[in-house]
């Protein structure tokens, strides 16, 4: 059976290896280091992430890209096949918004794979709805998914999102 | 005695002033070719490249090139005047350090934002650009690639300007809604279709009925 991969990519910070963790069936194997700027956490992405999550007889491959534009290149060699794409962004911090919209740029433009935007830190005091974020985007807003990647039953939802995409050709 | 040296050590934002009030043929030595500038009375009366006069925006971004150059050098040539005035620009060297200094100010600011060098992009709505100069000038010379799809590293190419300078331009295009990345619309089969309704099916049985909702 073939196997079949979700790519989670998106800026520093967003959340992508906790959703990995939290999805992963398996241990996930991840290449952190300390981070030697200031981004908000002590450890960052410098390879990859990879979890599974088995489905019956499917095995679904959980990629997370590094967040850092000098990656850029991973993020086209992993679309290649991929079942789709979830690009994460922090609500709370604006500041990572055009970052994430080069990334989702470069990514509609470079590999025909169905995405959806995932939204995280929708917890904390001041917040980009999804909707907002959708809006500078410029994506259509059922592409857009708001979760905390900490929580099986809401880290799940922008798969079954894209798999709703896929289902209906969105 | 001449000036001579390389532009890592002493900036070319340094060097035109301070010499800009001389006489004489300044000469910036690149892997790509040698540019001459002919200086006299605070101006870059006339300019050479490979034989032939630039236009004054060749001028600006061959300088603008110059600038990100790491491995440039330059010599001075003291009372050398241009063999003729065909061409000659006249350009005050004030103004000109003031705006390459404003470019490059600008082009740092934005740098993290940068659009990725090999994103493909086309024509959007290009009404706003034409209200900027440079965006109209770029737009113009870009507007056959654009409108078939062009990314940064080969628009850089096919234009003959710095990909970091392209970059910031593009930047300023995606800000106002002028170009829009060139969407490669997926298709999904119909092995893929059902694929992922089963896999859906899969998925809410397995994390209880989970539905989209923002």
């Amino acid at each position: 059976m073939e196997p079949l991969k979700i790519v989670i990519t998106g800026p520093v910070g967003a959340g992508k290896s906790t959703l990995i963790r939290t999805l992963s069936e398996t241990e996930v194997v991840d290449t952190d280091a300390i981070a030697t700027e200031a981004i908000g956490k002590p450890t960052t992405t410098v390879a990859l992430d990879h979890g599974t999550l088995r489905l019956d007889g499917h095995l679904l491959h959980l990629f997370g890209t590094p967040g850092q534009e000098r990656f850029d290149f991973m993020w086209e060699i992993l679309a290649e096949g991929a079942l789709g794409i979830l690009l994460m962004v922090r609500a709370d911090r604006p500041e990572t918004l055009p970052v994430a919209r080069n990334i989702l740029d470069f990514i509609k433009s470079r590999a025909p794979v169905p995405y959806v935007v995932g939204v995280t830190h929708l917890d904390q005091p001041k917040v980009w709805q999804p909707e907002e974020v959708a809006l500078f985007l410029g994506t259509p807003l059922e592409h857009t998914q708001g979760l905390d990647p900490r929580r099986p039953e809401e880290a799940v939802r922008p798969l079954v999102r894209l798999l709703e995409l896929i289902g209906t050709n969105a | 005695m001449a000036i001579f040296g390389n532009l890592r050590d002493i900036g070319l934002l340094d060097l035109l002033p301070m010499l800009s009030h001389q006489r004489g043929k300044l000469v910036l030595i690149r892997r790509e070719g040698n540019l001459a500038l002919y200086l006299a009375g605070g101006r870059i009366e006339c300019a050479e490249e490979g034989g032939r006069p630039p236009s004054p925006s060749q001028l600006e971004e061959r300088l603008f090139q110059v600038l990100h150059s790491q491995d440039a050098g330059f010599e001075f040539f003291r009372g050398e005047a241009p063999r003729h005035e065909k061409g000659c620009l006249r350009i005050p060297v004030e103004e000109l350090v003031l705006k390459l200094a404003t470019l490059r100010d600008e082009l740092e600011h934005a740098r993290e934002n940068l659009p990725l060098p090999d994103t493909v992009f086309t024509l959007g709505n290009v009404a706003l650009a034409y209200g900027d100069p440079s965006l109209a000038e770029f737009l113009d010379r870009a507007w056959p690639q654009l409108t078939q799809g062009a990314s940064a590293r080969s628009l850089a190419k096919q234009l003959d300007l710095p990909i970091e300078r392209v970059r910031y331009l593009l930047y300023k295009l995606r800000s106002l809604d002028a170009i829009q990345p060139k969407t490669r619309t997926p298709r999904a089969t119909r092995e893929r279709k059902s694929l992922a309704v089963r896999l859906l099916g899969l998925l809410r049985r397995r994390f209880g009925g989970v539905s989209w909702n923002l």
